[in-house]
């Protein structure tokens, strides 16, 4: 056996360009798979993450059918026993009480259409990150039930200023029109034309009284300490409470476009590190095929004293591993290293395609994963497509005969 | 006289040149469908945009494309009117008012934009009325209302029942109205579906107490090609102190951006293919060159310079380069023809295409930057893999090449 090693490596060596440039097409598929697939899927898990800590929260607990059609009529009272039961859960960090509606707001000059974000101030500020995006003025005050916090695009349309009152008018539960005035306390900016015209953020107890609520709610966001926790708390809560009407909503429930915008952009990336690795899987195929055919002559000498098919077939197979375990070694360290450098430097895009990925509702920012899956699959699909491109090469070695090879040209 | 001989070379060794053509053409195929499915995708998320609602130009008040306030309308939309008529390059024209306003229904009520349009010249601008699913188009009946099938779905109402709607009026106070639902329509696009919702202009200015007043007029132009020439002829007709005329360019960049990017993405994705097929075609004719040092020393003891040496090898790569991009072309065309004509059925991911506006079923676009692409990408990267190899042919020493064992 160990001679058969020994053989293997020095045919490597042997013709070293030619191993060199094998080498270098395997170390060149896996860098670019790796570096990509590391690019889409932590920009990906970035982008999760940020939407989910701005304001969607981890999960979402609401009554069932709420997500599909949101409607006044399926909100609840969120009684002492449920509140006991989720403070429970140890993965949960903190949950806060919300009510969603729609309505009209109107300046003394203008009126504009408004999504109305109810927030209790005090436990929001332990669910999601927003209260940090009011640039001008304050976020709401745990006291001051009717001021609002609205986007820039906003106040600009409704020609108003910070400390300037607006009557929000709107549907209430009870049917009738809701009709108050409230003080406009803050701003903020997202990015997002749409978002920064339409949202209003309010305290919740004013907009129980505009909505005629009953304190009833439109959803709990539940924060919880890491994304990983996601599917095993939902599973818990959904146990509980699916009898009761009650369902608990990850972000690809609450947001299916980011998801499926996700999926879209997930299977034209692994399409095209598809199209590089066959590429790739030929030259090596040729490789093998030429080192192979370009022997055959040392092969049927060898046959012809006494070493048997199967044991030139084993040299064939220590070759191909010892090329694609350097290969794999090599291309691992050096996309590793580059995954790790963007990992600590995300990129800052800018210009028209910052403003691209604004519009999608993404952060103009590209980030890496370190996840070690990205390695993983990676290798796999190498090693796969080398094992597929050894069966023909393979295949004449074990076919041939001592004589035939002898006089092979 | 090269190339013959280039050519036999090739021949001589038929399956490694048959690995390298393969490779070529695979990965000539595979960008090319992809591609040209890239490219089908963009250009309709662009065209739907257009076609189901913006048109190719707009003429607004100053600013109000950006901020969409009820008070600027257009002044004197008459004289606008009669501009445009003038203009030959118009297909076809109509008046629009755009509101804002929150629909409700006895169980939901939504946030809308209401838009008043003239159901009979609108017809001929836009293609809402082609994906009207229950019911029918505008009428001119008094307060009928269009609907998307999302909103639908949210008020929990169907065709024929009833919706208010509430909406600020011109003078800043509030007015309610009653509207039937005349037809439900599911676009290709999903903010569309969410976000408008169509009745006539009338019944709209009896609502907001607009007189006889419009927003805008949208203009189909005779070829869309050339809108932003057309454009600028309007501009010189109109009083762009008062007035805004918006080709679909202006109106949604980031779209035309897109489109551009994804342009020069997709060169940079041939180029990454290109090495990969580059790194094996200098394997190959490594290979292929240290087989014939000794052919080369005769070659060049009988008096064949380095120059015609190292073109030979060239040609060789050259030949092979091309052959696989010839094959991968002609299987790109084979499978692009059919799926141009039946499309590509994306059902799967309907809810991410409609946030794109695709529609479910891609039909792939070719044109003639992605031919060009797909020609030279393999070509150039096997004359870039020969070189190396034939500058280790043309350092050899006839002699000592023609003992090489």
């Amino acid at each position: 056996m160990e001679i058969v090693i020994k053989l293997a490596w020095r045919n490597i060596w042997r013709n070293w360009r030619r191993s060199l440039i094998t080498l270098s097409a395997i170390v060149f598929a896996i860098v670019l798979s790796v570096l990509m697939r590391g690019i889409q899927l932590g920009t990906y898990e970035f982008n999760i993450k940020t939407s989910i800590e701005l304001f969607t929260g981890y999960l979402q607990f609401q009554r069932a059918g709420y997500n599909e059609n949101p409607s006044l009529y399926r909100t609840f009272v969120p009684d002492k026993s449920l509140i006991n039961e989720l403070s429970q859960i140890k993965e949960i960090k903190g949950f806060t009480n919300r009510i969603y509606a729609g309505g009209l707001v109107s300046s003394k000059s203008n009126s504009t259409g408004a999504i109305i974000f109810a927030i209790d101030p005090e436990n929001e500020t332990k669910v999601s990150v927003f209260h940090k995006k009011v640039g001008d003025g304050s976020f709401i005050g745990k006291e001051n039930y009717f001021d609002i916090v609205v986007g820039k695009r906003m106040l600009k349309n409704l020609n108003v200023r910070i400390g300037d009152t607006v009557v929000i008018l709107t549907p209430g539960f009870d049917g009738s029109m809701g009709n108050y005035k409230f003080r406009i306390c803050g701003t903020f900016s997202m990015g997002y034309s749409d978002f920064d015209g339409m949202a209003v953020f309010m305290h919740i107890n004013g907009a129980n009284n505009l909505l005629s609520m009953d304190d009833r709610i439109s959803s709990i966001a539940i924060s919880l300490n890491s994304l990983k926790d996601i599917p095993k708390v939902k599973e818990m809560i959904n146990n509980k409470f699916n009898t009761l009407g009650f369902v608990a909503l990850d972000w690809m429930d609450l947001m299916p476009d980011l998801k499926q915008l996700i999926e879209l952009d997930d299977i034209s990336g692994v399409i095209y590190l598809g199209i590089l690795l066959l590429v790739v899987a030929f030259g090596i195929l040729n490789t093998l095929l030429m080192s192979v055919t370009e022997r055959f002559r040392e092969f049927g000498v060898l046959l012809a004293i006494g070493i048997k098919n199967s044991q030139l077939f084993i040299i064939l197979i220590i070759e191909v591993i010892f090329l694609i375990l350097i290969g794999i070694i090599v291309g691992s360290v050096i996309s590793y290293g580059l995954n790790y450098y963007i990992f600590l430097n995300p990129i800052n895009l800018s210009g028209d395609i910052a403003k691209m990925y604004e519009e999608f509702g993404f952060l103009p920012q590209i980030h890496t994963t370190l996840d070690i899956s990205i390695f993983t699959s990676t290798i796999n699909w190498i090693i796969i497509l080398t094992v597929i491109s050894t069966i023909y090469p393979a295949y004449r070695i074990m076919k041939l005969e001592s004589l035939k090879g002898i006089r092979y040209t | 006289m090269l190339l013959k001989v280039a050519w036999r070379n090739l021949n001589r060794n038929k399956r490694r040149s048959l690995i390298i053509v393969l490779s070529a053409a695979v990965g000539v195929f595979a960008l090319f469908i992809y591609d040209a499915i890239s490219r089908g995708m963009i250009n309709q998320m662009l065209s739907n945009q257009i076609d189901v609602h913006l048109c190719d130009i707009q003429i607004n008040r100053k600013g109000f494309n950006d901020d969409k306030i009820l008070q600027s309308y257009l002044s004197n939309y008459i004289d606008i009117e009669n501009i445009v008529l003038n203009q030959d390059f118009v297909n076809n024209y109509s008046k629009r008012i755009v509101s804002f306003c929150i629909l409700n229904s006895a169980f939901n009520s939504v946030n809308v934009n209401l838009i008043g349009i003239e159901f009979d010249k609108e017809i001929k601008l836009t293609s809402i009325s082609d994906f009207i699913i229950e019911g029918d188009y505008l009428s001119g009946a008094k307060n009928e209302i269009l609907i998307g099938k999302k909103v639908a779905e949210k008020l929990e109402v169907g065709l024929g029942d009833k919706v208010v709607a509430v909406s600020a009026n011109l003078d800043g106070s509030i007015s309610t109205n009653l509207f039937n639902i005349s037809g439900i329509f599911r676009s290709p696009s999903s903010e569309i579906d969410q976000m408008l919702v169509f009745t006539n202009s009338s019944s709209l200015q009896n609502l907001i107490g607009f007189g006889d007043n419009y927003h805008q007029i949208v203009i189909k132009t005779k070829n869309r090609e050339k809108v932003m020439r057309y454009r600028d002829e309007l501009i010189q007709r109109i009083d762009t102190s008062q007035y805004e005329v918006l080709a679909y360019q202006d109106i949604i960049p980031l779209l035309v951006t897109m489109l551009e990017s994804s342009k020069s993405a997709m060169v940079i994705i041939y180029a990454i293919i290109g090495i990969g097929v580059l790194l094996g075609i200098i394997n190959s004719m490594l290979m292929s060159v240290f087989e014939r040092i000794q052919e080369f020393g005769v070659l060049m003891s009988i008096g064949m310079n380095n120059f015609k040496i190292f073109l030979m090898i060239v040609f060789e790569a050259f030949l092979l380069g091309s052959i696989g991009t010839f094959m991968g072309i002609i299987l790109g065309w084979i499978v692009y023809i059919p799926l141009s004509i039946y499309g590509l059925d994306l059902s799967t991911f309907s809810e991410g295409l409609q946030m794109y506006s695709v529609g479910n079923v891609i039909y792939p676009e070719i044109d003639l930057g992605l031919i060009l692409n797909a020609l030279l990408v393999m070509p150039i990267a096997s004359i870039i893999g020969a070189i190396y190899p034939s500058i280790k042919a043309i350092k050899l020493q006839p002699t000592e090449a023609m003992r090489y064992v």
